[in-house]
């Protein structure tokens, strides 16, 4: 198993995460996407089979109005979609931990040589409890118009983790 | 460079029914953004779960 960028010649046709959706915006959407709106990363098997798929953009946290003392944004990294192909999101390879991880990474990357303060994700409403197992928190937006939660953590507690798990 | 004048861009604080659009900036309320804030400056030690993670990866 590989993890690598999404590239035009995956075959994205076959990709069955269960939410039409996100399998639907693979499809239209990932190939014409990378770069633009933002990097597609794929988890592939040794024949070159997707089997999840995560995109990430740059994105920030403002304040509603200027002023006040502090800083008025924040820089992070959104987590804008991830799936895993239905057949192995119970099983063993643990794709969609891969998948989060490599998130993880980047957004560490960007903390260290762009700035990042943390990794936002909109989550759905069945996705809402998995990024809570890892410390993500909700973001109480005030004006929410979705029915998705949006959710964050803090790239140091990341790079807490890491250290943690180096040690 | 002379910059004349100076005009907010329009916010897309949310997506909406495009269904490519990424919201290039999440716009909290001031006590929201006030948690955020704490939180991103001063989080509190990883659990258990995000240090498996990075464990389970090596």
């Amino acid at each position: 198993m590989a993890l690598r960028q999404l590239e035009t010649s995956d075959d994205v046709s076959t990709f069955c995460s269960g939410n039409a959706a996100l399998d639907t915006w693979l499809r239209k959407y990932g190939c014409s996407n990378q770069h633009h709106y933002g990097v597609s990363y794929v988890a592939v098997d040794d024949d070159g089979a997707i089997l999840g798929f995560v995109t990430v953009a740059p994105t920030s946290v403002a304040r509603n109005r200027i002023g006040g003392g502090g800083p008025d944004t924040w820089p992070a990294l959104l987590l804008a979609r991830m799936a895993v192909q239905q057949e192995h999101q119970k099983g063993p390879r643990r794709i969609g931990e891969l998948l989060l991880q490599h998130v993880f990474t980047l957004a560490a990357q960007q903390h260290l040589t762009t700035g990042c303060a943390a990794v936002v994700v909109d989550a759905k409403p069945e996705a809402v409890a998995y990024y809570q197992r890892y410390g993500f928190k909700r973001m109480r937006l005030g004006a929410a118009t979705s029915a998705q939660t949006e959710m964050y953590i803090a790239i140091k507690k990341v790079m807490a983790a890491v250290h943690t798990a180096d040690a | 460079m002379t910059i004349l004048r100076y005009t907010m861009p329009p916010r897309r604080d949310r997506r909406d029914n495009d269904e490519q659009a990424l919201p290039e900036r999440i716009v909290l309320d001031e006590e929201s953004f006030a948690a955020f804030s704490a939180e991103v400056e001063n989080p509190g030690p990883p659990n258990a779960a995000l240090i498996a993670l990075f464990k389970k990866q090596k």
